[in-house]
């Protein structure tokens, strides 16, 4: 299984890599949303777990637009952020998104959504 | 009031989870015996702590000055140059790892009066957010008694500068802010 990782939090991001890569995953590391966009026309990820406060494009305009592209629209998103209104969470699903975990969060628990994800 | 507050908790409880999920994560990669690097789990978990107690210590002081309470006034001795440095110091994995390049322009020391321990929160919080919102250098000065941060890049209005600027005012401090950086007038 491969997943992509977008987050500009750049040290949370690399533990969880690790913790992931340790599990046996592929990982790859973004830290914006465009960069997120960018990595897609290299490699199609089976998941993208990505944080949604991010500089310049932000995780729901970038779920937004994987969603709409025919190419990609079948990736599963799993947003992971810091930001705990309902609101945000609300929008995120309108998005696109597949699934939400908000930090902290157990890295167990990410492993399994993960999982749950590639399955779907 | 309530947007303030609002602001004020958005703000601080997004910073929170960020050093807390930080540091539950780290704990897992020891506890899974996932990592060779024990010493870098250790600074990145000190780092985390440093900044959650920074965090919560400044939503007190915002909270505070939403609700009315009048700010108690010391006259502690407070050096300003030597609390960037201390902070910058606190801060040197993340400068690092986000690969800024950091341009101090120190032209004189700046000692001042007031609440010490507040005032090194509220500058912690400003050199912090200068951090994040800096791309490849941040520029930090001290003139004579104005303490200047700037990015090279444009920024949003972090969420509490609004109040930050309020709590200054309140204790002779002027900060000012754009979309490329601030500066901060002590009174000596």
């Amino acid at each position: 299984m491969n997943i992509l990782i977008a987050d500009d939090e750049l040290r949370l991001r690399k533990v969880v890599a690790t913790f992931l890569r340790k599990s046996g995953i592929d990982v790859s590391e973004v830290s914006s949303g465009e960069q997120a966009l960018e990595a897609l026309k290299s490699k199609i990820p089976d998941v993208i777990v990505m944080d949604i406060t991010m500089p310049g494009m932000d995780g729901l305009e970038a779920c937004r637009k994987i969603k709409s592209n025919p190419l990609y629209e079948n990736i599963p998103v799993l947003l992971l952020t810091a930001t705990i209104s309902p609101n945000i969470r609300a929008e995120g699903l309108k998005a696109g998104a597949a699934s939400y975990l908000t930090k902290p969060f157990s890295q167990k628990d990410l492993l399994e959504h993960i999982t749950n994800l590639k399955k779907s | 009031m309530k947007d303030e507050l609002r602001k004020i908790h958005t703000y601080f409880s997004f910073h929170m989870r960020n050093c807390i999920a930080m540091i539950a994560a780290s704990v897992t990669l020891l506890a899974y015996k996932m990592t060779n690097d024990e010493q870098q789990i250790y600074d990145d978990v000190t780092e985390a702590s440093f900044l959650l107690d920074l965090f919560d210590a400044g939503m007190g002081i915002c909270f505070d000055h939403t609700f009315g309470i009048e700010p108690i006034f010391f006259n502690d001795d407070y050096d300003v140059e030597a609390f960037v440095q201390h902070f910058l110091e606190q801060c040197k994995n993340i400068m690092s790892e986000r690969e800024i390049e950091l341009v101090l322009n120190i032209n004189n020391s700046c000692v001042t009066k007031g609440n010490s321990h507040e005032l090194r929160i509220i500058i912690n919080l400003i050199v912090y957010e200068m951090i994040l919102k800096s791309g490849k250098s941040l520029s930090i000065s001290l003139n004579k008694n104005c303490l200047t941060l700037s990015a090279d890049t444009s920024f949003e209005e972090p969420l509490i500068w609004g109040t930050i600027k309020d709590v200054c005012k309140k204790r002779g401090i002027s900060f000012i802010f754009s979309d490329k950086g601030c500066s901060l007038e002590f009174v000596v």
